[in-house]
């Protein structure tokens, strides 16, 4: 009697959980395909516009979730460019919806991936590309052989930081999201539910298993960070 | 458009106080060495040669094949068949040896000039013994030489030198230098050589540009230069040393100094010591 409880408690949590790692891992997939370009003109462009535009991409680190929460609510709604979007396969909004939640997640967490990959491709300097270019590489070449294999402990650690960042994230989720079990119910949010609900040992279990996850995560970004600064040349 | 056999080289700009005003033409064969004190513009002049700086008012053809014409022709770096020895060697440190070796060289062998082969440089430079091992694990003089063998194997038809030898202690360098004599003797690709070092020039240069303050001083063969009583080459040892005393300032415009070659603008006499 009391084991199947438990077992019907533990399946009751995987939900969430579940949506929480596809929400993380689809946001950091999309994250490093629209950062990397991002980043690559911010670290090599002279351009003066490019820190106007750097400024608008770190803005999610100092907005409250609140306020980027309602922007980006506005913008899938119906009225927005998300239920334009939503219009295509007949649907009127993209808010309370998982594309949304991706949408918002990519956004919120922008910041966090393109500086990692920035500094990345600054640190390498120009004249990796300089050499790859005397040795017969186009521009695209040498980015794709000496550019992205260099900097690539700065994608690894910019792909760790979306990934948390998104699990993290509570305050744009709960905005854009609206909690809905099964469909954009995450971990962060479910937690919230559950403490509200008085039921504290779903919380606890979360709450503790999120507590093991950041440990992880920062202490494999102090390990790969060691690995790097050991092996420059 | 100029006549086989020769390289002809004229870049002209004004960056803040630099001014760089230089017109020389070479043979397109043996070792050409450019040779002034630092800030002259040596390096200028050879990454302007690989189209690593692109200025307006430059021209530059070898064998008759134009890299730049003013603004009407610019091939950029990566399609210019040189090859281009950093000062450090600037080896990429995520590819083992072997594959920085062969990350320029072309799949096919060239059919205007005869190829180099992988082994033969490999054994020139005896590097063998080093190709499965990381960049990161060799000493400065091991890093050099896959940097020159790196150069060689794309197979250029001009080799760039920018001071491969400074990075590198006395010893060292002395057991680089028989590897470039042994390259410039064994494979028929010119080379411009950027140094500082008398002693070096004297050992490998066929040829000499000799610059101060981004204007040619004078150009030509290099026993005919230090044969030339008006330049201080005789006497000096360290361009370095020579730099305030006798090269003269660059507003100073004298007559050509005439030669084979035949410097075209803005040669002119040095005074003696």
């Amino acid at each position: 009697m009391h084991s199947s409880r438990r077992r019907w408690r533990h399946l009751r949590l995987w939900p969430p959980v579940r949506l929480t790692l596809e929400l993380a891992s689809i946001t950091t997939l999309i994250l490093l395909v629209v950062a990397t370009p991002l980043a690559w003109w911010l670290a090599r462009s002279k351009a003066m516009a490019k820190e106007i535009v750097a400024t608008i991409v770190s803005l999610p680190m100092v907005l409250p979730p609140t306020v980027l929460g309602f922007y980006i609510l506005i913008a899938l709604g119906p009225d927005g460019p998300g239920g334009w979007i939503a219009s295509l396969w007949g649907a009127s909004t993209l808010a309370f919806t998982f594309t949304g939640l991706v949408i918002g997640s990519v956004i919120a967490a922008l910041p966090t991936v393109v500086q990692p990959i920035r500094n990345a491709f600054q640190a390498l300097g120009d004249r990796p590309l300089e050499a790859a270019a005397t040795l017969r590489a186009s521009p695209w070449q040498a980015f794709w052989r000496v550019a992205l294999p260099l900097a690539s402990p700065g994608f690894l650690s910019a792909a760790i930081l979306g990934f948390s960042h998104t699990v993290g994230n509570f305050g744009v989720v709960l905005m854009i999201g609206g909690n809905i079990p099964g469909v954009t119910r995450v971990m962060s949010t479910a937690i919230f539910d559950y403490v509200e609900t008085l039921r504290w040992g779903e919380a606890n279990i979360l709450a503790g298993g999120m507590v093991v996850f950041a440990f992880v995560v920062i202490l494999s970004m102090i390990l790969i960070e060691k690995r790097v600064a050991g092996s420059r040349v | 458009m100029n006549e086989a056999n020769s390289i002809r080289a004229e870049f002209h700009n004004v960056l803040g106080k630099f001014t760089l005003d230089t017109t020389f033409e070479v043979p397109a064969k043996g070792v050409t060495a450019l040779f002034g004190p630092s800030g002259c513009g040596k390096t200028t002049v050879l990454r302007c040669i690989a189209g690593l700086i692109r200025v307006k008012d430059g021209y530059f053809d070898i064998d008759g094949e134009i890299w730049q014409d003013r603004d009407r022709t610019f091939i950029p770096t990566y399609q210019r068949p040189l090859g281009y020895v950093f000062q450090e060697a600037s080896l990429f440190p995520h590819l083992s040896v072997r594959h920085n070796l062969l990350f320029g060289a072309p799949p096919e062998k060239p059919r205007d000039r005869p190829a180099i082969d992988f082994d033969e440089v490999v054994d020139l430079l005896g590097i063998r013994p080093l190709l499965d091992r990381s960049p990161r694990n060799l000493s400065g003089g091991e890093r050099q030489r896959v940097g020159i063998g790196r150069a060689l194997l794309t197979q250029p038809k001009l080799l760039l030198m920018d001071e491969p030898l400074s990075a590198l202690d006395r010893k060292t360098k002395g057991e680089i230098l028989p590897f470039i004599e042994e390259l410039r003797d064994h494979f028929s690709v010119p080379i411009f050589y950027i140094t500082h070092d008398m002693a070096e020039i004297e050992r490998l240069a066929d040829n000499m540009v000799l610059l101060d303050k981004g204007h040619l001083v004078a150009c030509g063969p290099l026993s005919e230069l230090q044969s030339n009583p008006s330049l201080p080459l005789a006497v000096s040892r360290e361009a370095g040393r020579i730099s305030p005393l006798v090269f003269r300032s660059s507003a100073d415009k004298g007559s050509s100094i005439s030669n084979s070659f035949g410097c075209v603008s803005n040669a002119r006499p040095m005074p003696t010591r």
